[in-house]
């Protein structure tokens, strides 16, 4: 019953998907209209014996706005002056028609000023796009003096010159 | 004499003749099992590893006399059980598990009326492990004895995959057999009541044949039942004592090459949903990452009646099978979690069509909504840790509801969950998710008792760790998956139980062609009308989204089936010895590795000139490809393993020596290696070629099997249709096909294993091994 209502509620909807048959639509191209940066804390992480984060470590989160975002199994990808970055990612919000991604930057060496970002759905260059605009350190916001101070973290500034 | 009893019920002479063959192949199977039992009398032949023993039946409550034909004869007696007192014959758990509930009764043949009836207030005692019966008065009673089932089974399991029977017989007679919803106990009684004596397996083999077949053609007949049962083993001789009781043993006969019919429970339904349930916090923090998930799920069981909110079936525990849905789009078209609940996408409804058979199966299975865990993400804790987090906290509400009346259905599922039994399935990244789930749970102690592991076209794109699991492990990859298009999946399987790394278990792997992402989930599938469904496939060769879930129901109940209940026919299955029903025109190329081997060379480390064992390889010098493939490179850059490239276009040779303390193979059953085709010019698409696989003797005899290497039987051709994926195949050969002439090849000395290829050609080699 409850099948029968969901589909009947959305039925109107699957003309939105009419040309999925013909095309993949996975292999589009991202539509990214600008990003924002902050810095942030990782949380310690643990897994059983396996300690992946021992504590607190201080990264830069990298926000992408991207239109008609469809989202698929494999992680969107940002890349640095080419460079992929590996680390968390994944959807932070969504407002209309905006998907807000976020990239977590854990290597201070990659955040330099003026580079370029792109990004794209895992390894597939085809859905590969610039995202408008170019990286600046001054324009990241840090985390506060209390929080950096609390979880005994570096400044960024700081932090950037660490390699 | 077959044929000799006619039942009033025949109607034509083609129903006659249908009857007719029907009965003949039961009695061959009577005979078949009676004649493998007698060889197992003899010795652990035919893979019946354990001695006959008789059944001890016993007297309860009154000092009964015994007496035991010997370790020799068929049936156990008990002389002298006065009228009234109780009999018990011990049952284990393990074989009860195989029976219907309501089959499990003890049968008296009534000597003043000369009929057969199932005896009063017989029923089975799981804690016990015992069946429990007044006896009907003085008499001889004689059992078939549950230490012999295992025999019964394997000799009726033997009989449903054999090629040239199981694709036309069996399911002929299954269909025939099979009536009662109730099981085969109610159809015996009504058979044999009446009956006079002595009767011969043959007469009864054509009277179940003929009432089942009338009882399957009725309109309202209980046609949705249609697994097989067949009667377990009849003694050839007459009985001559006027009171007869008979365990009857009866085996679920299913057909190895459809594994996908669905079973004899009705299915049962219910859904769970609680809001904003717990918080995902990291270890060591106090700020969740993902907070107020919700724990949501449709439920299948099997049910005493088909529908709603029904009882459950039965008195026992039944397996539990969770599955866990990938990343979708929440709301239509979108990732938003705001829009109004009826308008989800109900991405955890997708997999109803593998629940409903395995409800039908005996498993209580549960699907997912990971909707707080799906288009979303966190910094502090990735998708798939939070994936295999949420599998664990609904593991948790079933030990809680199986443990007390707590359900939200009035303790529905009190003491009917086998939560030794668990089994874990995820789609992508619910793939990835549920492997994490099996990870956690060991390495945190956390004591579910997950038992098996199937991934479907899964991510493996955690960022920090690789899950890898210790317990059976199935992938399922699409050749044509344009979503997880990197096939990042595929080196879950490599990593698994990798050589020396205990400890070991069995890992499995099926490779389909043709097949896309998304249509293993149908509310991904655009054909049911979901917002945002695709079809993510590209090339030829494509197989239809029905098709593509005929082949995972295929593949993943019988995978559960093999290893949470025990149903070893499967094997075959998983062997890639068995066709399976309605996929005929699928490519699809099977990989197993078994726990129990011989590593003659994985081509992990080392050199050309030496294998795992520490054994020479040389050549015969002309390949005009003969080279290790690092670890992830190419041709095997979709894999985490090494290999070895091999290239030929004059006949060439290769051999690896086994040292001499590792000459002695008798302990296994098979050689095995994986293989694949590259593309190359060497390789053109669908040119026949063959290489012929030897095992070679200290003394020099040599014996040969060939094989085909076209692509489209045994060795994989890359799918030209998604950027020509280089992926290894299982050829498994068994060391009886090795013979030289009619004598076989003396195993406790084999030198060495020599491949040798004609023509020309060019493909990937990996994990040479002797394997059980």
């Amino acid at each position: 019953m409850h099948r029968i209502r969901t589909a009947s509620l959305i039925l109107p909807l699957m003309f939105l998907s009419a040309a999925s048959a013909s095309q993949n639509p996975y292999t589009q191209p991202l539509k990214p209209k600008g990003f924002s940066a902050n810095a942030i804390a990782l949380p310690p992480r643990t897994i059983g014996k396996t300690v992946i984060r021992a504590k607190h470590s201080l990264a830069v989160e990298i926000r992408v706005e991207v239109e008609e975002y469809l989202p698929r199994n494999m992680e969107p990808t940002l890349m640095i002056d080419g460079v992929a970055i590996v680390g968390p990612s994944g959807v932070a919000g969504v407002e209309g028609n905006i998907t807000t991604l976020f990239f977590v930057v854990e290597k201070p060496e990659l955040v330099k000023d003026k580079a370029v970002l792109t990004i794209q759905m895992g390894d597939d260059e085809r859905t590969r796009a610039a995202v408008p605009g170019t990286l600046q350190r001054d324009k990241i916001k840090p985390l506060s003096l209390n929080e950096t101070k609390r979880l005994e973290l570096p400044a960024l500034t700081e932090w950037f010159r660490q390699r | 004499m077959v044929g000799a009893t006619k039942t009033p019920l025949r109607k034509s002479t083609t129903a006659v003749r249908v009857r007719r063959l029907a009965a003949a192949i039961a009695i061959l199977f009577i005979f078949d099992a009676v004649s493998i039992g007698a060889r197992s009398a003899m010795g652990p032949q035919r893979g019946v590893s354990e001695p006959i023993t008789e059944v001890e039946a016993r007297e309860v409550g009154s000092a009964a006399t015994f007496r035991s034909f010997g370790k020799t004869g068929r049936f156990f007696r008990v002389a002298g059980v006065k009228m009234g007192a109780s009999i018990s014959v011990p049952m284990k758990a393990a074989d009860a598990a195989l029976l219907q509930p309501a089959s499990i009764r003890l049968f008296f043949l009534n000597s003043r009326t000369q009929s057969w009836q199932v005896v009063s207030q017989s029923k089975y005692d799981a804690r016990k492990e015992i069946i429990t019966a007044p006896a009907p008065g003085p008499g001889y009673y004689t059992a078939i004895g549950a230490s012999r089932f295992s025999e019964v089974f394997q000799a009726q399991r033997d009989l449903c995959i054999q090629p040239s029977r199981a694709r036309a017989s069996i399911p002929e007679i299954c269909r025939r057999i099979n009536c009662p919803a109730d099981g085969f106990a109610e159809a015996a009684q009504t058979v044999l009541q009446g009956t006079k004596l002595p009767m011969s397996p043959e007469e009864l083999a054509e009277r179940m044949g003929g009432i089942c077949e009338e009882c399957f053609d009725k309109p309202a007949g209980p046609s949705d039942f249609p697994e097989c049962q067949l009667p377990g083993v009849m003694d050839r001789q007459s009985f001559p004592d006027p009171s007869i009781i008979i365990v009857w043993p009866i085996f679920s006969c299913f057909d190895a090459a459809n594994g996908c019919t669905p079973g004899p429970f009705k299915v049962g339904q219910v859904d769970y949903d609680f809001e904003d349930e717990f918080d995902l916090i990291p270890a060591a923090s106090t700020t969740p990452a993902y907070p107020g998930v919700d724990v949501r799920a449709t439920v299948r069981y099997p049910a005493a009646a088909s529908g709603v909110n029904q009882p459950v079936a039965g008195t026992g525990r039944y397996p539990l099978i969770i599955f866990l849905h990938g990343n979708h789009v929440t709301c239509p078209c979108s990732c938003s979690h705001t829009c109004p609940k009826a308008n989800r996408i109900p991405n955890h409804l997708g997999y109803n069509y593998l629940l409903e058979v395995l409800a039908s199966r005996g498993f209580i299975a549960a699907s997912i909504d990971g909707f707080d865990v799906t288009c979303a993400g966190s910094a502090a804790m990735s998708d798939y840790e939070a994936r295999g987090r949420l599998v664990l906290r609904h593991l948790t509400k079933w030990k809680g509801w199986d443990a007390a009346a707590t359900d939200p259905w009035s303790g529905l599922f009190y003491n009917r969950v086998n939560m030794n039994m668990i089994g874990l399935s995820g789609h992508s990244r619910g793939g990835e998710g549920v492997v994490a789930a099996e990870v956690i749970n060991r390495t945190e102690a956390l004591g579910f008792q997950i038992k098996a592991v199937n991934a479907i076209a899964p991510t493996d794109q955690d960022p920090y760790i690789r899950y890898v699991p210790q317990v059976p492990y199935f992938l399922l990859l699409a050749a044509s998956d344009g979503d997880v298009s990197n096939l990042q999946g595929l080196r879950t399987y490599d990593r698994t139980s990798p050589a020396a790394t205990p400890p070991q278990s069995v890992k499995e792997m099926l490779w389909v062609h043709g097949a896309n992402h998304n249509f293993s989930n149908t509310v991904w599938t655009p054909a049911f009308g979901f917002a945002c469904a695709s079809d993510d496939g590209s090339g030829g060769g494509r197989i239809s989204d029905s098709l593509q879930r005929l082949v995972a129901c295929q593949s993943i109940v019988p995978f559960f089936r093999l290893f949470l209940r025990n149903e070893t026919g499967f094997r075959k299955l998983f062997l890639g010895d068995v066709t399976v029903e309605g996929l005929d025109g699928v490519r699809m190329f099977w990989t197993y590795q078994d726990p129990v081997r011989r590593e003659v060379d994985n081509f992990d480390s080392g050199g050309t000139g030496t294998n795992s064992l520490g054994g020479p390889v040389t050549t015969s010098g002309g390949f005009s490809s003969f080279s290790k493939i690092a670890v992830a490179t190419s041709p095997l850059n979709f894999h985490f393993t090494g290999g070895l490239l091999l290239g030929w276009s004059a006949t060439q040779t290769y051999t690896t020596e086994l040292p001499l303390p590792q000459r002695n193979v008798t302990g296994f059953g098979a050689l095995a290696l994986r293989v694949s085709q590259v593309i190359d010019a060497l390789n053109p698409v669908n040119t026949p070629r063959t290489f012929r696989v030897s095992l070679k003797t200290t003394s020099g005899t040599i014996s040969n099997v060939s094989f085909d290497v076209a692509g489209l039987q045994s060795v994989p051709y890359p799918y030209p249709d998604n950027g020509g994926k280089t992926v290894l195949g299982t050829i498994r050969i068994p060391l009886s096909s090795f013979r030289n002439g009619n004598v076989a090849l003396p195993l406790n000395d084999i030198q060495s294993v020599i491949l040798e290829f004609r023509g020309t050609g060019k493909i990937a080699v990996d994990d040479i091994q002797f394997t059980k």
